[in-house]
């Protein structure tokens, strides 16, 4: 049987990347097109990072004629697992080359709150209460750690509720760093900080939950500290539990304050770090150390929020829909706008994956037009929302983002 | 409609097409570490001979082992991997590349995929990949490098600063906060992403303790509690996050630093059967 061919070579390629999934791709590979695969959902985007959970006290000592003593507060839960990470007198780089570390002679000694211990001429037996291992060669560089080459780690099963006295002798560190971690210990530090993506001029609220099982830990001292990329922290910020900074109802366990700018902050990931001390409702002291993190973003372009439109144009296989955008360009470079179009809102705020497309283009400096097309065939029927975003690629960073409700 | 379903068939078969004497090749790409990972012969130990050669069918195809200096951000260490690929693969004629990453490096090479316009030289590269297999890739970022940041010396004063270090650019891009951001907007292959355009399996780590006798992994034991990394992880990275993009392949119980070296649940031999 003869079939007679006939495709019309417009559609091919329109077709062969939806059926090999990959986008379609047109002017010299400058805007790509994509469909989402069938069942792919749009979470709505996270304003704020992600929680972090910590049940870790961390602490940096300077010894004093190569002996320092720090008191590790433990609610006497789960097991306590102490990391004693010393560093050379001539910085971290020393310790990597090994000329400091492996001559360095790490000593500890740990004693709980009732008198049980180790000191430094026993590691302890398998199983034993309270057992050191030595940590060599640990690949701590690989790892992104800034660790030293030799540390050692404390174990104590079963460990009593009270402070911990851990002695340390490192009579070739300069300092030591001291994390301990109440491993299964239902007292967690919950911390994150929004926005993810912060714009020149908004505030930044810092969050945190502190929570015993299900009770909320309230009356706890918490404060904050922001550091820039590759900068040193700035002053302490007090967390409030009032129910007046951001932080739900008074007394819930959830602590906030906002930092209104971030003066002297360059573009860049923004670390933040979370120290929480306090009792919890058995009158057993806490101590927690929590990590979040922000990017900062440059002031190198703005999407202009009124600007973005979408209308439908063509009729049948060429109908699309044609997204502009202005942008206020201040640094020129390249710059990629990118659109998700996603279906109906589910209660959960997510929505059925549609379509994609991403249009780079060199922008110098001043105001910019930006558009890109997405063939009406990838759009489906019903509720249509764009997410619009414009982001650099001579300097990675957000220079805005809209949504938009398109009519049908 | 007959022609369009032929239509269809005509245009899959065009897409999925290869040439009929496809030259293959494998191209490993490390994770993240010291700057001194530039240096070749560091970059071959970090895979170790072992893996190299049950990866590549004991040497029988051409293979790349990228060398690129691990501190840096994801799009600074693409730079220098496209370079090294573009070159070894014109100059062997390869034109179907297995990609084996390990850690950071699977994320240096979703960033390739992601944005192919960020370089010229990608849009090239992409298309010989045939597929990509990432071990432990801390693809929705990793505790451990939260905890990097958290002992940093920025939180301290003075000297203290540069005495205890800081953290550098790549364990800054590993945060699940950064890498939440990256996403978000730059990175394909996550939930609610477009897809990578090519085939990228993740095998995620499971085990922590495989090899007593060393204590690197008394290490990564003590990391891993102190971090507080959820659910399993292999020392490093969460299997959440290793499976926070592309396909899950399998999972293993080597651990982070066995999961590259094939000197433990040897992995060479299922990523020299994928192509």
């Amino acid at each position: 049987m003869k079939v007679n061919v006939k495709v019309k070579v417009k559609t091919l390629p329109l077709l062969a990347a939806l059926l090999a999934g990959s986008p379609l791709l047109a002017a010299g590979n400058r805007v790509a097109v994509g469909a989402f695969p069938p069942g792919e959902v749009l979470a709505p985007l996270a304003v704020a990072s992600p929680e972090s959970d910590s049940r870790t006290f961390v602490k940096t000592v300077v010894p004093s004629d190569g002996r320092a003593v720090v008191e590790l507060p433990s609610t006497g839960t789960g097991t306590l697992l102490v990391w004693v990470i010393p560093s050379g007198p001539d910085g971290l780089a020393a310790m990597k080359a090994g000329t400091a570390g492996d001559g360095t002679v790490l000593e500890t000694k740990l004693e709980s709150p009732s008198g049980r211990s180790i000191g430094p001429e026993s590691d302890g037996a398998a199983g034993s209460g309270i057992r050191r291992f030595r940590i060599e060669d640990f690949g701590g560089e690989e790892l992104g750690l800034p660790v030293g080459a030799r540390q050692e780690a404390l174990r104590v099963l079963a460990p009593e509720a009270g402070l911990h006295r851990l002695e340390l002798s490192a009579p070739d560190a300069a300092a030591i760093t001291v994390a301990a971690v109440e491993l299964d210990s239902p007292l967690v530090l919950t911390t994150w900080a929004a926005p993810l993506s912060r714009q020149p001029g908004v505030p930044v609220t810092i969050h945190a939950r502190l929570a015993d099982g299900a009770a909320a830990v309230a009356g706890a001292l918490l404060t904050a500290r922001l550091a820039p990329e590759s900068g040193v922290a700035g002053e302490s910020v007090p967390l409030f539990d009032d129910g007046l900074h951001g932080d739900g109802a008074a007394g819930d366990g959830h602590y906030a304050a906002t930092v209104a700018d971030l003066p002297g902050f360059p573009a860049g990931p923004v670390a933040i770090r979370v120290e929480a001390e306090g009792s919890d409702d058995l009158g057993r002291p806490f101590a927690r150390t929590g990590s979040s993190g922000l990017v900062n973003e440059r002031s190198g372009a703005r999407l202009l929020p009124g600007s973005v439109q979408a209308a439908w144009e063509g009729e049948g296989e060429a109908r699309a829909l044609l997204v502009t955008a202005s942008a206020a360009v201040r640094e020129g470079g390249e710059y990629r706008l990118d659109v998700l179009a996603g279906g109906a809102a589910a209660p959960d705020g997510s929505r059925r994956g549609l379509a994609w497309a991403e249009r780079t283009d060199d922008l110098t400096a001043g105001p910019a037009d930006l558009s890109v097309r997405i063939p009406a065939s990838l759009l489906g029927d019903g509720p249509l929302q764009l997410d619009v975003r414009l982001l650099g690629l001579t300097r990675v960073g957000v220079a805005g983002r809209v949504t938009l409700d398109v009519p049908r | 409609m007959r022609k369009l379903a032929l239509g269809l068939a005509v245009a899959a078969l065009f897409a999925t097409s290869t040439p009929a004497l496809a030259k293959k090749g494998v191209v490993f790409i490390h994770g993240k570490g010291g700057s001194d990972l530039a240096s070749q012969s560091v970059a071959n130990a970090y895979w170790g001979p072992d893996m190299l050669q049950a990866t590549t069918k004991g040497y029988a195809v051409p293979y790349l082992v990228c060398h690129y200096d691990g501190t840096q951000y994801m799009w600074v260490a693409a730079g220098e991997v496209t370079g090294q690929i573009t070159a070894w693969m014109n100059a062997n004629a390869v034109d179907e590349i297995q990609v084996v990453t390990h850690s950071f490096g699977g994320v240096v090479l979703r960033w390739i995929l992601s944005n192919p316009t960020y370089d010229s030289r990608y849009p090239a590269l992409i298309s010989r990949i045939q597929r990509a297999n990432a071990l432990a890739p801390p693809n929705r970022g990793s505790e451990a490098a939260n905890l990097a940041g958290t002992l940093s010396g920025s939180w301290l004063t003075g000297w203290l600063v540069s005495l205890v270090g800081q953290n550098n650019d790549s364990t800054k891009n590993c945060t699940t906060a950064s890498m939440t951001y990256y996403n978000q907007y730059y990175l394909k292959g996550s939930a609610g992403r477009p897809a990578l355009p090519k085939p990228y399996y993740n095998v995620a780590g499971t085990g922590l303790w495989n090899d007593f006798a060393h204590s690197e992994d008394y290490g990564l034991a003590t990391l891993s509690g102190v971090a507080g990394m959820p659910g399993e992880d292999d020392g490093m990275v969460s299997q959440y996050s290793a499976q926070g993009a592309g396909t899950n392949w399998f999972l293993t119980a080597a651990n982070h630093h066995h999961n590259r070296r094939n000197d433990y649940r040897k992995l060479g031999v299922s990523l020299a059967a994928t192509y």
